[in-house]
């Protein structure tokens, strides 16, 4: 296309393990905070937004579009519309890839597309049985039928399920997402080893990394006393032990299995917001774009091996672009557990499942330079709805830093799905 | 014209509700001349003749009173009467007609109800009380209130005693004295109002309550008000003698703590309401109008009657001065997260401000949040803001070391330090890209603005904005147009402080502008009075009992010593002799005793308690000592007299407008009492002749201090400041 989309800036919030520090700090205002901070470093009229659209896993009970409430939180006027986005872990990406969608067809629309989680403060969930007998209670007439209301709760009834956790299931099998990383590490006989080498690194690339982050990461001063300012991310250790990593329990097969909790990603609050239009514009207004957008995509696969959905997507965004996968320059897969990531690499080695997943010819593995360099989930945490926002900026600000040059960003989706957004760096 | 028109249902036209052929209803609408329905002498002539014609009309089941402006019932009696009361018997009569008048609302044969739109406060609330029942509209614009304390008064057209019978005496004195402004909601919640009804059709909608209300007589009204005070506590506190006198002996008690005794309205209005509570209506409206007549002449009254239309000449502006508004949409920019950054950013924010906090230190930002997060929280912890407000307001603020979002703010305020190269710095880096509407607002205490301004490409929209710490709570700003400022940049800065709930006063480009001008001399002939041997604490102490909120002492550990020197050595420079400080604030300054931030200074400071710091050894003058002052009379003389030369000077400079805004910056800005009407009216109270006299034999005594020609001048021709 002769006009591209272009993601013009971006910024987000660090991103701090759930139950921490924004533990009082709703997904909203997280949200808000780094889109102000976009529009201020921008400097773009309010009033020339056309819409917001935010990514969000797990909706808030109380906001039921958490989208509208960061719009009008943000300042944008009341006319401009906001809506809310949720494809699992991708919920932040399916929102810029709506973005891109809606400016491709009209050339003079500028959005904000983002996306923002707040893990910890997903609700318990009591029983549906519980609300049905207060609710037959509350209609009995004669003591009689109160009683035999009051005699009807069982315990059971009183038993709450935790949200976040009901939320990292797999809907068809009741697994834990996991599991799914176990069934791969099994299948491609990828070692506990290997996993923890391979978060090692995360950690160590992230660490080396916090100059540049700063570069895409607004301060946040946790509300509601606003006494502590974070810069950084929490998740990158300065000085991981591979021993005592190594020790660790396998959490989710207690007895067999590989998957620790080091060697896969945090649970995690937090938001990141694009501001998105052509480059004619973009130039136009003065700006100087991180990247152009050349193409998305969305593909489905096996929901029990869930982590190998980047490989599909991937295929799928390549085939469309002409490309292969030795044209890009950097890859960000977001790193949901350690195994996942291997398992994709060696997927991608494989001639057969690579030519099942649409590759026209065997691509290869990832070269380690090219994949996550700043690195990933398992170190910076992985707030579901936002990562998809986050790993697209990263990946655009490291085009557009190095001037150019193609790049990925793709993630496995809960439920049997990879998504992948292709970018090319902006150079003028 | 009768100011009141009388209307039955049946015939109505207007914007009333028609479907009444019977005409059931006989609408008192009241549209005075005036645009807030204020009750002046001709309202209330025009109601003393249409009542009677009211009486007259047959076959009617209620009176539905009401206005027929937008957003205002009644804003309050005519400040004017008050004004011109000067006879106390005449004041008495007038009182008792028009408690009569408003109680002639409750006296027709069928019970009159009254739809309360908009402000209704003082006079107007006290016009509701007379009827049977009072119907509140949901919407912001309603007020409820009786604010008469605040000027020095008592509601004196039966609203004391009226309230009393209708709440009891706990509930009523929670509305007499603090005097503030409820919205109809908790009006509802405290019994004063008996319904609610939505804005939108509210007129339909009365018409609906009232034939409900009707159709029971009255009898679920009656139960919702004896419900209210049904209460276990209230049946002990209102319907024991014991448990009245308990409560107004709590009352008073409070209420000296508060004023120190020298306001005699909260006191009358306790005497008057628990005299309520007990007597006869009739007895008590007799004793309420005789506190009025006595309050109404007095000279407390008509000094706070004067400061507040001061305040309301500031608060609201006037046609003279520049025009120029605030643009909603805009942002604030605060420049520098110090006390007076954060201060300002903080009540921008809650006043729905969107902010942005800039500090080139991390550390400096994070502690200006903190401010601004503890100010939130405590007014959340209070209820006065709900959460999901609480997070709005937090999402409206953004904060960093880079100078971002200018694009769309509508002035930029710095409050870094106190330098001139930092602040033309900082001006010259913004001034390319500050939007063409956008101004640039300097928040210093004793630099030139028009130093500042100077050779700036944008010196026309750079004005002086002068907050007063802590800014939360110091209702003043000094709006300071340099040479260059642009009137519509004077405008704006008018618009913002108003914005912001502060009062501002134009003051000129001078050192030490107003307030800190006339206030240093405070300090340093207090520090004088120090050296010539009287006690420190007791010049506090006499101080305080004046009524100034802060002995001298207190307050210079409060704004830290070093910045009290510093501003009297800028004033040294630029006035001469009469601000040097004497070598006791340079000697404390030096051993690092600045007061509160270092925790001693003329008092030790461990945590709230403060005591006076006898390690000072302060050396006393022998020969002085002949003519230390002694008696507390003279020792308030030496502090204030001082004071009243300076303000003279600014006056005859033109520093400020009028003596009525010197005098509210001086309060607002200082807390001098506003019983003693301000700096000025005080002065004049007390005579110039005197003050000039004061001031010359204490320039013999060593004072290098002459009274100033203006002031000699008006003492000579026996004339007052404000004559």
């Amino acid at each position: 296309m002769n006009d591209p989309v272009v993601i013009v800036e971006g910024r987000r919030t660090p991103f701090v393990r759930s139950g921490e520090d924004l533990v009082d700090t709703s997904v909203d205002v997280l949200a808000t905070s780094c889109t102000r901070e976009l529009l201020d470093v921008t400097g773009f009229p309010v009033d020339d937004i056309d819409e917001l659209i935010l990514g969000c896993c797990a909706q808030p009970p109380d906001r039921a579009n958490p989208a509208r409430v960061v719009s009008l939180h943000s300042g944008l006027p009341v006319p401009v519309p906001a809506y809310t986005v949720a494809r699992n872990c991708a919920s932040g990406m399916q929102s810029v890839v709506d973005a891109m969608l809606r400016i491709q067809s009209n050339e003079k629309t500028a959005i904000l597309a983002g996306g923002a989680e707040s893990m910890s403060r997903i609700p318990l969930l009591y029983p549906l049985s519980l609300g049905f007998k207060i609710a037959s209670i509350n209609k009995a007439r004669s003591l009689k039928e109160k009683l035999a209301g009051f005699s009807s709760f069982r315990w059971s009834d009183l038993k709450p399920r935790i949200g976040l956790l009901e939320g990292l299931k797999d809907p068809f099998s009741g697994e834990m997402m996991g599991d799914t990383a176990e069934r791969l590490a099994r299948e491609w006989n990828i070692s506990r080893e290997d996993q923890d080498r391979y978060a090692m690194d995360s950690h160590r690339k992230a660490v080396s990394s916090r100059g540049a982050f700063s570069r895409e990461i607004s301060p946040f001063a946790i509300p509601p006393h606003l006494d502590e300012m974070l810069t950084e991310d929490i998740g990158p250790r300065d000085n991981t032990d591979f021993v005592k990593m190594s020790r660790m329990k396998p959490y989710f097969d207690k007895k067999m299995g590989t998957v620790t909790v080091a060697n896969s990603c945090g649970i995690t609050d937090g938001a990141a917001m694009l501001l998105m239009m052509r480059e004619s514009r973009a130039v136009a207004e003065g700006y100087q774009p991180l990247a152009r957008m050349l193409g998305a995509r969305f593909m489905g696969c096996d929901p029990l091996r869930m982590g190998l959905g980047p490989v599909h997507a991937m295929a799928a965004v390549l085939n469309d672009a002409g490309l292969s996968l030795k044209d890009i320059s950097v890859v960000e897969l977001n790193e949901a557990f350690a195994a996942q990531v291997l398992a994709c690499q060696q997927a991608l080695e494989s001639p057969s499942y690579s030519k099942m997943a649409g590759f026209k010819a065997v691509p290869g593995s990832i070269p380690e330079d090219r994949l996550n360099p700043h690195g990933g989930a398992i170190s910076l945490g992985h707030p579901v709805g936002a990562s998809g926002t986050r790993i697209v900026l990263t990946l655009a600000r490291q085009l557009h830093e190095s001037g150019g040059g193609h790049g990925i960003a793709t993630m496995c989706v809960g439920g049997g799905q990879g998504g992948a957004v292709l970018l090319e760096g902006w150079s003028a | 014209m009768s100011q009141f028109k009388l209307i039955r249902s049946s015939v109505w036209d207007g914007a009333f509700p028609t479907e009444d052929p019977k005409g059931r209803f006989l609408h008192i609408v009241i549209d005075a001349e005036s645009n807030a329905n204020v009750l002046s002498q001709s309202v209330l002539e025009d109601l003393k003749e249409t009542l009677p014609r009211a009486i007259e009309h047959d076959g009617i089941q209620a009176v539905i009173v009401s206005s027929a402006k937008d957003g205002y019932f009644i804003s309050g009696a005519d400040l004017d009467i008050i004004e011109s009361a000067s006879d106390p018997d005449e004041v008495f009569d007038q009182c008792r007609l028009i408690q009569d008048l408003f109680g002639n609302f409750s006296g027709f044969p069928v019970p009159s109800f009254c739809v309360i739109h908009g402000v209704c406060l003082g006079g107007g609330l006290e016009l509701a009380l007379g009827c049977s029942v009072r119907i509140a509209v949901n919407d912001p614009s309603t007020r409820i209130g009786l604010p008469e304390v605040n000027l020095g008064i008592i509601p004196g057209f039966g609203g004391t005693v009226r309230m009393t019978r209708l709440l009891g005496l706990r509930g009523a004195l929670q509305w007499i004295l603090p005097a503030g402004r409820m919205p109809a909601k908790a009006a509802l919640k405290r019994g004063v109002v008996d319904a609610l009804i939505a804005p939108e059709g509210f007129r339909t909608l009365a018409l609906k309550t009232i034939d409900k209300m009707l159709s029971d007589n009255l009898k679920s009204v009656d139960a919702r008000r004896s419900k209210l005070r049904s209460g276990f506590l209230s049946r002990l506190v209102d319907g024991t003698a014991l448990g009245r006198y308990f409560v107004s002996q709590q009352a008073l008690k409070a209420v000296r703590k508060k004023t120190g005794g020298k306001m005699p309205a909260p006191e009358k209005a306790i005497e008057v309401a628990s005299y309520a509570a007990s007597n006869s209506l009739e007895s008590s409206l007799v004793l309420e109008a005789r506190q009025i007549s006595q309050l109404v002449t007095g000279v407390i009254s008509r000094n706070l009657v004067n400061i507040f239309q001061d305040s309301e000449r500031s608060r609201r502006g006037t046609r003279e001065e520049p025009k120029g508004d605030w643009d909603d949409g805009k942002s604030l920019i605060v420049l520098g997260a110090g006390t007076m950054g954060s201060g300002v950013a903080s009540v921008a924010l809650q006043k729905g401000i969107p902010v942005r906090l800039r500090d080139i230190s991390k550390d400096s930002l994070l502690s200006g949040l903190k401010v601004i997060g503890a100010d939130l929280h405590r007014r959340f912890k209070k209820r006065r803001v709900t959460a999901q407000r609480r997070d709005a307001l937090l999402s409206a603020l953004t904060y960093g070391k880079e100078l971002h979002g200018l694009k769309n703010c509508g002035c930029v305020l710095e409050a870094v330090v106190e330098r001139m190269d930092v602040k033309k710095s900082v001006l010259a880096d913004i001034a390319d890209r500050l939007p063409e509407d956008a101004i640039f607002a300097t928040n210093t205490s004793a630099l030139s603005v028009t130093l500042i301004q100077e050779n700036s490409p944008v010196a026309d929209r750079v004005v002086g904005l002068h907050f007063f710490n802590p800014v939360p709570k110091m209702p003043l700003v000094e709006v300071i147009p340099g040479e260059w400022t642009s009137p519509e940049t004077v405008g704006k800065a008018l618009s913002l402080a108003r914005k912001l709930g502060k009062y501002p006063v134009i003051v000129k480009d001078s050192p030490g502008f107003l307030v800190n001008r006339i206030l240093i001399p405070y300090m340093l002939s207090a520090s004088r009075l120090l050296l010539t041997g009287t006690p420190g604490p007791l010049i506090d102490e006499v101080a305080r009992k004046h009524g100034l909120p802060m002995g001298p002492f207190r307050l210079m550990d409060e704004v830290g010593l070093d910045v009290g020197l510093e501003v009297s050595n800028t004033l040294f420079a630029a006035y001469g002799d009469r601000y040097k400080a004497s070598s006791l604030l340079s000697d404390m300054v030096q051993k690092n005793w600045l007061g509160k931030k270092s925790k001693i200074g003329f008092y030790r400071h461990q945590g709230r308690q403060m005591t006076w710091n006898t390690k000072n050894d302060i050396p006393v003058n022998a020969s002085q000592l002949i003519n230390k002052p002694r008696t507390p009379d003279q020792i308030i003389a030496a502090l204030v007299d001082p004071m009243i030369d300076e303000a003279a000077r600014c006056l005859e400079e033109n520093v400020v407008q009028d003596p009525g805004m010197l005098d509210l910056a001086m309060i607002m800005g200082t807390g001098f009492p506003p019983h003693l009407g301000g700096l000025l009216r005080y002065a004049d109270t007390q005579g110039l002749e005197v003050i000039v006299d004061r001031l010359e034999k204490a320039h013999g005594a060593g004072d290098s201090r002459t009274p100033s020609s203006y002031l000699c001048k008006l003492a000579n021709a026996n004339e007052t400041f404000y004559s």
